[in-house]
């Protein structure tokens, strides 16, 4: 669930009707992430998913994706870059001076600057890993909440994540310090297992956390 | 894509007798139009999308019958069929909020989308409606088997629970509950998603209500569960959380059994809501904004220099000790899958392959690694009751904080040297409601101070202890409001224990089995059922009992130096287990120097063993049931005033061979029935103090046998043999004399048996008016 490994193209190519939802709530929230992060309002984040879906699916219900292309991540994000640029710049002729959200430097420079996907350094590809792995930490910790009881899983949240005082959650939560204690343990190891997964396919993956 | 499906009617088109004003929305199992009646009411009307009209009709029929009694449901006005057969159903309106000619429904989900999380008071009012609905339903036999933010509408600006289409009958469930397609992920029982053949409509409806309000109170999505946005505070976490944690555990046992319960738990919650300490401190901070501004300023100030300090004191203490001593691979279990005490010989083998534990969800497998105790205690305790925790060599283990017990284990350390060492502020264990079983193990503790300790029994909480040792220093048990048990087993030995008394309920209850020790250890007995007791069939040395506590000394049983002081002295002898600070003695108990300040109350048996000095003060001393009771000759008997004040405040009743004595008033300042069962004592005494007031003191009852010279203690001087019958002694000014007051008693009652006795008493006087005493 986590990774754009064949397993999950495979789940993505059995069921069509699947397929394009799963496809849309496993990326909507990355894509509106990019989106926002390039001055975009939530319809123009919506209109970018519409077409980078229809480009991806291309008129079918079931998404088939070459592996012979290389990695998912690499040209998904190509298709982000490519349709996400053409629509600042539809919008830029409108209303770039109009519109205060569409200034910011991150878009002037994109508007300037053509993307090279080859570049390590490409600021579109920059900003893209940085919401990918952002993206990728969101769905480690889902996959941590899956795998972990409830009760664990918002103790060590509001512990860890939260930077609550333990003994204020302890207090409040009716547990003790030494339960606290071991369930951040426990998920601080499960997490750990899950980001070094993620990494196989994501090596440039290395979530700060408290941890 | 469903969304692309254009509505199938539009604008003024006939529906039966309405007309449609605007389509509404398209459900998964009907459409939604707004429409107007021949009154220009407007209305809604729900079309049903289902095949079997006729069982659809008949459904619907019901739940219109079924809406008419519930006011909490949205109500179905009428129901009937299109020209094509297709049942339908008018509703009222849920209020707009859209612009009129626009119209979206009020719904839950709506209100959380536009506003996110609603006040917790609000979302537990919601909630409690919504649960008297659906606990309305269940009582009826039905359920709505689709609940979900989206099917709370608000109309008038009340909640109301609406779209029935999959309501249940519980015995012949719906085809959507039978091949498992009822009700919307998220909103269902995991359990029930794995395997549909366990669709529970009721326990699906109460998990729904669960999630529902985790929704609510969070403006989460469900998919976020259990996540709690971080500006929520925790005060109001710990009164909301439980409510659907435990309607959506993963533990079936743990979930509500019923509405009422789930009801009764949101009554409890908005009560503690209600009353939490931040209402009351947000209300007076508006009434008093304009001083507290100032005071908060100043106290920022204080709380920010404070914490600067505090912060590099953590932080140097986290240093030293954030974790445990780590032992991989220590741990092996033996799981009691059954709970019932006894070990099903599901063993893995040590020492590598520790604690497998094959049933429950997310509980401790191959992969996990154990590798501390405290791990071990979790898992084990994740699984269950019942689970043995061992050892496959000598360990020292530093724990970092307390080890919680919430299940009955045990820790057993074989043949293998186990030392455990507390952490340095909280106890080692704190127990309760469950029982914790120790064996062959040393505990350390170096704590000091409140809290501290190494152990800690709470409420319900039971601790076997099979030798165990200490070290030393085994202080501070304390019960929140019930008492707890501890067994001291098999040579045992612990010291400094202190055993606070329960606020309420019944006190705690000590064993001392045969050959262990209890050492400097104090006992609080409590108002309760049972006050709280020593049995003592091992050693108890220099323990004191307050209040209601007891000692039973079984045969067998040695109890060195007790003192027993009882404010509230209510001794019925006749009903032993009653309160008051009783010491009994059974046969073959022994007792070797005791202390009795006050109000206590010592029973010996034939054949039990008073020897060392007794010390009495403000006491009864009397065979209990047996009429000739046998006291050690080298027994030290002394009469101890130095606690009274003045005159005594003895009044109580108690039974000795077969007599009750019904004693009231200021009569006696110590008080020994069967006098004659010490005069054989190694020597007799009367404690005073340098100050004490002059006056007589009623010393024994029954005590015309009584010829032996009498010592007379002042302060710490000892003037040895100068007391007896009818003769003075005098130091300085003072004169001090003992006699006999013959008490002839005449019944009061025909239930009470009385008896004559003649009265030992001590008359202190100042020379040349002791006639006058």
């Amino acid at each position: 669930m986590y990774t754009t490994r064949k397993t999950l193209l495979q789940k993505l190519q059995e069921n069509d009707d699947i397929s394009w939802n799963e496809f849309y709530s496993l990326y909507a929230p990355l894509v509106f992430a990019i989106g926002r992060r390039l001055g975009m309002s939530q319809e123009d984040c919506k209109d970018l998913m519409q077409e980078i879906m229809l480009a991806l699916f291309n008129g079918k219900e079931i998404l088939h994706y070459d592996e012979s292309k290389g990695k998912f991540r690499t040209y998904f994000g190509q298709i982000v870059c490519h349709k996400a640029l053409k629509m600042i710049q539809r919008s830029a002729r409108y209303s770039l001076s109009a519109s205060p959200q569409n200034t910011s430097d991150e878009t002037r420079f994109l508007l300037r600057n053509s993307p090279d996907h080859q570049r390590q350094d490409d600021p579109f590809q920059k900003i893209f890993n940085e919401e990918f792995n952002s993206y990728l930490l969101t769905l480690a910790l889902n996959e941590l909440r899956a795998r972990i009881e409830p009760e664990t899983y918002d103790i060590f949240e509001m512990v860890v994540l939260q930077e609550r005082p333990p003994k204020e959650v302890a207090k409040y939560l009716g547990v003790s310090r030494a339960v606290i204690d071991v369930y951040c343990s426990r998920c601080r190891k499960r997490l750990q297992k899950i980001i070094s997964d993620i990494r196989v396919d994501n090596p440039d993956f290395n979530p700060e956390l408290p941890l | 894509m469903s969304f692309l499906i254009p509505f199938e009617f539009h604008k003024d088109d006939r529906l039966a007798d309405f007309t449609v004003v605007k389509p509404v929305s398209r459900g998964g199992n009907g459409d939604l139009y707004l429409v107007r009646d021949d009154t220009e009411k407007l209305l809604v009307m729900k079309i049903v999308r289902k095949v079997n009209n006729d069982s659809e009709l008949s459904g619907i029929e019901q739940s219109r019958a079924v809406s008419s009694h519930i006011p909490d449901l949205v109500p179905i006005l009428k129901t009937g069929k299109l020209a094509d057969g297709r049942v339908y159903c008018i509703m009222p309106p849920a209020d707009n909020v859209a612009q009129w000619p626009e119209y979206k429904p009020d719904t839950l989900a709506e209100r959380i989308r536009k506003n996110g999380r609603i006040p917790p008071d609000e979302v537990l009012e919601i909630m409690g409606r919504m649960l008297n609905a659906i606990k309305l339903l269940h009582d009826v036999g039905l359920a709505h088997c689709d609940i979900k933010p989206e099917n709370i509408l608000f109309i008038g600006g009340n909640p109301k629970l609406t779209d029935y289409s999959l309501l249940s009958e519980m015995a012949e469930h719906s085809a959507e509950v039978q091949n498992g397609t009822a009700g919307t992920i998220g909103f269902i029982p995991p359990e029930m998603i794995d395997n549909p053949a366990c669709y529970n409509p009721r326990g699906a409806d109460l998990y729904a209500v669960g999630k529902i309000l985790y929704c609510a109170w969070t403006g989460n999505d469900v998919i976020s569960f259990p996540s709690v946005p971080r500006d929520i505070p925790l005060q109001e976490i710990g009164i909301i959380r439980p409510l659907y944690m435990r309607a959506c555990s993963v533990a079936l046992a743990k979930r509500y059994r019923n509405a009422d319960e789930f009801i009764s738990a949101v009554e409890d919650a908005r009560f503690r809501l209600d009353h939490a300490v931040s209402a009351h401190v947000r209300s007076n901070f508006r009434k008093n904004l304009p001083v507290l501004l100032l005071f908060f300023l100043v106290l920022l100030c204080v709380i920010g220099i404070a914490n600067i300090v505090l912060l590099l004191k953590n932080q140097s203490g986290k240093e030293k000790h954030n974790q445990d001593t780590t032992a991989t691979g220590l741990f092996y279990a033996v799981i009691d899958e059954d709970d019932n005490e006894e070990n099903d010989g599901k063993q893995t083998a040590p020492p590598f392959d520790p604690l497998i534990i094959t049933t429950g969800l997310d509980v401790m497998d191959a992969n996990d690694d154990v590798n501390s105790l405290r791990e071990a205690l979790v898992y084990a305790q994740r699984h269950g009751a019942g689970a043995t925790l061992s050892f496959t060599g000598d360990f020292e283990i530093r724990l970092s904080s307390t080890l919680a017990v919430t299940q009955n284990v045990i820790i057993d350390a074989g043949t293998n040297k186990v030392t455990l060492i507390g952490p340095e502020t909280e106890p080692m264990f704190q127990v309760a409601d469950s029982r914790l079983t120790l064996k062959n193990m040393s505990l350390i503790s170096d704590c000091t101070g409140d809290g501290g300790g190494i152990l800690d029994v709470r409420e319900f909480g039971r601790m076997d202890l099979y030798s165990v040792k200490d070290g030393g220093n085994a202080k501070l048990l304390w019960a929140v409001s019930h008492g707890f048990d501890i067994n001291l087993n098999d040579g045992t030995h612990l010291h400094r224990m202190q055993v606070s008394p329960p606020v309420s309920g019944d006190g705690s209850h000590i064993k001392i089995n045969a050959g262990t020790l209890l050492e400097d250890t104090t006992l609080a007995g409590c108002a309760g059922r049972r006050g709280g007791d020593y049995v003592v069939s091992g050693t108890l040395k220099n323990a004191s009992v307050t209040e209601y506590g007891d000692i039973y000394v079984k045969d067998g049983g040695v109890c060195e130096n007790i003192t027993v002081k009882c404010t509230s002295f209510e001794p019925y002898m006749d009903t032993m287990s009653a309160v008051g600070g009783f010491v009994i003695n059974s046969p073959g108990g022994k007792i070797n120097g005791m202390k009795i300040e006050y109000g206590g109350v010592l029973g010996y048996e034939k054949d039990s063993v008073l020897t060392g000095t007794i010390s009495i003060g403000g006491a009864v001393i009397a065979p209990v049931r047996t009429e000739k009771s046998v006291i050690d000759r080298e027994t030290d008997l002394m009469f101890d005033l130095t606690e009274r004040t003045g005159k005594n405040n003895f009044s109580f009743n108690y039974m000795t061979n077969r007599f009750i004595y019904y004693v009231t008033g200021n009569e006696f300042d110590t008080m020994i029935d069967n006098m004659k069962a010490f005069c054989g004592a190694r020597s007799y005494a009367v404690k005073i103090r340098d100050d004490q007031a002059p006056g007589t003191y009623r010393l024994a009852a029954n005590a015309s046998d009584f010829s032996s010279p009498i010592s007379l203690v002042i302060g710490e001087e000892v003037y040895s043999d100068v007391l007896s019958v009818g003769k003075n002694y005098s130091i300085g000014d003072t004169v001090y004399s003992l006699g006999l007051d013959n008490v002839s008693e005449t019944g009061e009652s025909s239930a009470i048996f009385f008896k004559e006795y003649n009265v030992l008493t001590l008359t202190i006087a100042a020379r040349g008016s002791e006639t006058n005493q």
